[in-house]
């Protein structure tokens, strides 16, 4: 392996992103080498030409002019491809800095340094705040998770690089000269840009913003939009909070810092050889840590408890000020606010700012920049010229101190408001509505409205779920539908309330009857023969003796309804010709009164039926003994067990509705087909079938899920009928585990194969192949599904659609939520298998040779996997 | 039984069945015809009724908007395991284009009717239809903004 290949591989960079990252980490040196140049040529400049004790009247003067700048930003954040962006400020900056060397050079204009100072000021702000977003354009959450420090750490290195480059250049070339050097180091950085979007074209994740609008009511509106979220968005709210408070306590540290290092190095050239120096030091400590610990130190703590460390080392920095101002108390406070900060508080902020939603993220940016930072800057400014003027004293850091503690305070909120914001936002971006209300009337109105649908189906299909679920109501919209519908609707919307047993619809069952024809009769006749109407009564013989099948039946019904002993013999007789006819169609009339009459004696000839040519006829024999016990002996389940394999689903449904007569070993024996069943209502038929025969069903359905017996589909199924069973949660935990455990062996078989190019050329190789990655996932929806009752539903319910969505995106955040799950052992598990950091040894020792992964798939209980194995075999 | 492995990988790997299980890709295969196409044939003209969907097993297949048929002015050329002909199978519009044999080619066809079969069998085939047209969907979204 190459010595680049194995630098990608210790910095976690995948192949498709060497190039990327490799224009971006020359990009970050760039910038970060001219802004530490800048750095200390503008601070030594200002504080030896001009003064230290103007920096407050420079921090007001920053905060108006960047709010100004930021309203600015705030017009093209979203509009602008960012690396167009990037372009403007690059040209900007560059006509602003030689204009500033020439004022200092040339005209020799004392108010060219505050001036200096300020445009290093704004434009640092302004490179960070949009280098953010122009990383964030390019790479999605979970690439900008293990790459974002490197690229810090790149900016870092320059900053090391610009650090030399004062220390040893400074006594040669001249403090003002500085500033040429900055100019032609952002112009090469300009240069990379155009090359690098000539040929790749725009920033991928880059998502063009409302076009039409434009000038400052534009960023007004824009900042607007921005305070608003921050009502809406408690993570905003607590972000902008935070960032309120550490400006306030960073410009105050930095404004006692900086008295110290001004009175302690009396020249020009010793202050700009030290702040050199201090850069060099500081940044190669904050290198190595971006390096070689921040994301190892956010993977092993978390996002969270990282996010705390700065509050904390900050507040440090002042108490020990407060306790001695001196400097070397002093350099600690500039290694916090310049190591800790930049190697550990700036990509956690990042990160913050990616779980928010992406419309958000640009206006809450420019809002920090346009509103926050500069109301801030200026509190701070007039805080410190109003104790300047009350005393000399260091009064002024207990500001500071008890900004920190804001600061600290908010930090925890943040924490608390970040996991809740992604899932937010991936519940949006999955298009996972919010609960449906099932008791509000406004369903009701809605299903009622179905109801009076024009299309026949639709009709019905409403009218069912109506009576499902609103019983009361199904009444008078059926009789209201009824008034417009034809024969064959009314005749269908009447079985639908065929249960509901109401004297009041007699008389307009008796008005409808006049004018319906045989079919729409035989309902009617039945519905009254059902509720024993006793003038229905005297048409029961003319029923019987109707030449109409259908009437025939109901009028058989209506003989046992109310109990006519005289006319049983002829039912009798009238049924069984039913039954035997050669017309499919009297059959099924015969078969429909044998679900409301247990006429035991028929058993026989049901049997028999079960072979009947015609689908509909082997659908209502099913039907029947589904209701009545004529199958119930293992001797005869084979009637059924064909039946399993039929190729009509409705049938497949039908016949396993069935064993539920048959013993309990007969049911366990073929649960397994009908989990494997292609269509998910027979398997839901197959849960509730054991669900009511087996003694211990959730031991059969968590077996097959543990010992992996069938396919993910069966298993899935399984899952699905424990959730009826409600068994332990720690089962739940078992099969979470045992699931993330299959999916790791799939991988692992699937890199052995993958890493034999030669065992791929044949078809059941590669199909072997596929079926395993297809395993992987089937089998890590499995886990969240069972993970499903171990922790929040919908939490997981949603990281389910986000791994699914097939959004990059989504998937990263989805997986950053799973690292905030209650059981951190399958969650890590989870999270780190998805960002495909599973240990190599883990991987390693589960199967050495490829004879390994045969032999094991050869084993396995997936059948289809076995199938597929066994043709390898055989081959 | 080769043979029928080969093409549910064909399957899996043409956009409209990427999403599919391939277990549920066997009964598909199961109902794929062979069609041998030379060069210079026309498998179907623009305005043709679309009564199924073909994947190309080798070859290549040049298609044409042009009102005319016989005009070889194409959109695009599809080479082996690339699929066309499918939009037809869903929204029962006459073909949108002429598909040329531009290389003598091997084809394998799906009938409308049998997919349709199919899908009321088995109604998680129709789940991975809809997931790779939803991606694809999401794909061209993404590149007209």
């Amino acid at each position: 392996m190459s010595l680049p290949d194995r630098l990608a591989k210790f910095f976690l960079v995948k192949e498709d992103e060497y190039y990327p990252t490799v224009y971006f980490l020359v990009l970050f040196l760039l910038i970060g080498a001219g802004l530490a140049i800048g750095r200390g040529s503008a601070d030594t400049l200002f504080f030896k030409r001009y003064g230290v004790e103007y920096l407050p009247v420079m921090y007001i003067s920053f905060g108006i002019l960047l709010s100004i700048i930021s309203a600015m930003y705030a017009a093209f954040a979203d509009r602008i491809a960012s690396e167009k962006f990037f372009v403007l400020i690059i040209v900007s900056t560059l006509t602003l800095l030689l204009g500033t060397w020439f004022l200092i050079r040339v005209l020799q204009w004392s108010y060219a340094y505050p001036l200096y100072y300020l445009v290093y000021e704004v434009v640092s702000e302004l490179l960070l705040m949009h280098s953010l977003l122009y990383v964030n354009q390019n790479f999605e959450t979970m690439q900008a998770k293990r790459i974002t420090p490197l690229i810090f750490a790149a900016a870092q290195s320059g900053k090391i690089i610009g650090g030399f480059v004062l220390t040893f250049a400074s006594p040669v070339i001249g403090i003002q000269n500085f500033i040429l050097l900055w100019a032609a180091l952002i112009f090469i950085a300009l240069i990379l840009i155009i090359i690098r979007h000539r040929n790749t074209g725009v920033s991928p994740y880059y998502r063009s913003g409302k076009k039409g609008r434009k000038g400052l009511a534009y960023s007004v509106d824009q900042i607007s939009q921005g305070l608003q979220f921050v009502k809406r968005s408690r993570l905003l709210r607590f972000l902008s909070l935070a960032l309120f408070f550490i400006v306030i306590s960073f410009y105050i540290i930095t404004y006692a810092v900086n008295s110290i290092y001004s009175e302690t190095f009396n020249t020009e050239e010793s202050l700009a050889t030290f702040f050199g120096l201090l850069t060099v030091v500081n940044g190669v400590i904050a290198l190595l840590i971006q390096a070689f610990l921040t994301s190892k130190l956010l993977r092993a703590f978390g996002i969270k408890k990282i996010n705390l460390v700065f509050p904390v080392t900050t507040l440090s920095s002042y108490l020990f000020l407060i306790l001695s101002f001196t400097f070397p108390v002093a350099l600690f406070a500039s290694f916090n606010k310049e190591v800790i900060m930049t190697a550990l508080r700036n990509p956690v902020r990042n990160l913050f700012f990616n779980a928010l939603p992406d419309y958000m993220q640009g206006r809450a940016r420019a809002l920090s920049l346009a509103v926050v930072l500069p109301v801030s800057l200026v509190i701070t400014g007039g805080l410190l010229m109003f104790i300047q003027r009350l005393s000399e004293s260091i009064i002024y850091l207990y500001v500071g101190l008890f900004s920190v503690l804001l600061y600290l305070y908010f930090s925890i909120k943040i924490n608390s408001a970040y996991v809740s914001t992604i899932l937010a936002t991936l519940r949006a971006r999955v298009f996972i509505p919010e609960g449906v209300n099932a008791g509000s009337t406004e369903l009701v109105n809605q299903l009622k409205k179905g109801v009076m649908q024009e299309n026949n189906d639709i009709s019905v299909s409403y009218a069912k779920l109506l009576a499902k679920e609103y019983p009361d109501q199904i009444l008078q919209v059926v009789l209201e539908r009824m008034k417009t519908a034809d024969h064959p609707l009314s005749d269908r919307l009447l079985k639908v309330i065929i249960e509901i047993d109401r004297q009041e619809i007699d008389k307009e069952l008796w008005e409808i009857l006049k004018d319906s024809d045989n079919h729409l009769k035989a309902t009617i006749y039945f519905l009254l023969f059902n509720q024993k109407n006793t003038r229905a009564m005297a048409d029961v013989e003319s029923c019987v003796y109707s030449k109409n099948p259908r009437l025939c039946s109901v009028g058989i019904y209506g003989v046992y309804q109310y109990k006519l002993v005289a006319l049983e013999p002829i039912a009798k007789e009238t049924l069984r010709s039913l039954l035997e006819n050669k017309n499919s169609n009297a059959v099924l009339a015969g078969l429909q009164l044998l679900e409301y009459c247990n006429l035991k004696e028929y058993a026989p000839v049901l049997k028999t039926l079960l072979e009947h040519d015609s689908q509909n006829v082997i659908k209502a024999v099913l039907r029947v003994l589904y209701i009545w016990p004529v199958i119930t002996s293992d001797a005869e389940s084979s009637l059924l067990k064909s039946l399993l394999l039929h190729a009509d689903p409705k049938i497949r449904m039908l016949a396993v509705d069935c064993f539920i007569h048959l013993p309990a070993a007969v049911v366990e024996e073929s649960v397994l087909i009908m989990l494997e069943d292609s269509h998910p209502r027979v398997r839901e038929c197959a849960i509730e079938v054991l669900r009511a025969v087996s003694g211990n069903p959730a031991g059969l359905l968590f077996d097959c899920i543990i010992k992996n017996h069938g396919t993910p589909r069966a298993q899935q199924s399984a899952l699905g009928g424990l959730r009826l069973i409600l068994p332990d949660v720690a089962l739940y935990k078992r099969i979470a585990e045992a699931k993330v455990e299959d999916a790791l062996k799939c991988r692992a078989a699937v890199d052995v194969i993958l890493g034999n190019k030669t065992l791929l050329s044949g078809a059941a190789m590669q199909l072997l192949r596929t079926i395993l990655t297809e395993r992987i996932q089937q089998y890590v929806d499995l886990s969240l599904a069972a993970l499903e009752h171990v922790e929040d539903k919908s939490t997981i319910y949603i990281i389910r659609a986000g791994l699914k969505s097939g959004d990059n995106r989504q998937i990263a955040n989805a997986c950053e939520v799973m690292h905030h799950l209650k059981n951190r052992h399958i969650s890590e598990l989870l999270g780190q298998f998805f960002e495909g950091e599973i240990e190599k040894k883990k991987k390693q020792t589960r199967f050495k040779h490829f004879k390994d992964v045969m032999h094991w798939c050869s084993r396995h209980q997936d059948p289809w996997i076995q199938k597929v194995t066994k043709e390898i075999i055989l081959t | 039984m080769s043979n029928l492995f080969e093409r549910i990988l064909l399957l899996k790997q043409a956009p409209i069945f990427s999403k599919v299980a391939t277990e549920d890709l066997r009964v598909v295969a199961q109902e794929l015809e062979e069609e041998a196409c030379f060069v210079g044939e026309r498998v179907f003209d623009i305005n043709d009724p679309s009564d199924r969907m073909y994947i190309i097993e080798y070859g290549k297949i040049g298609i044409s908007l042009d009102n005319n048929p016989g005009k070889r002015k194409f959109i695009a050329e599809l080479c082996a395991k690339e699929c066309f002909g499918e939009m037809g199978m869903f929204d029962d519009k006459p073909r949108s284009a002429t598909a040329f044999v531009m290389e003598d080619s091997g084809l394998l066809s799906l009938e409308k009717s049998k997919l349709r079969a199919l899908i009321i069998n088995y109604p998680e085939l129709s789940l991975g239809i809809m997931g790779s047209i939803s991606s694809r969907l999401r794909e061209t979204n993404l590149r007209s903004k």
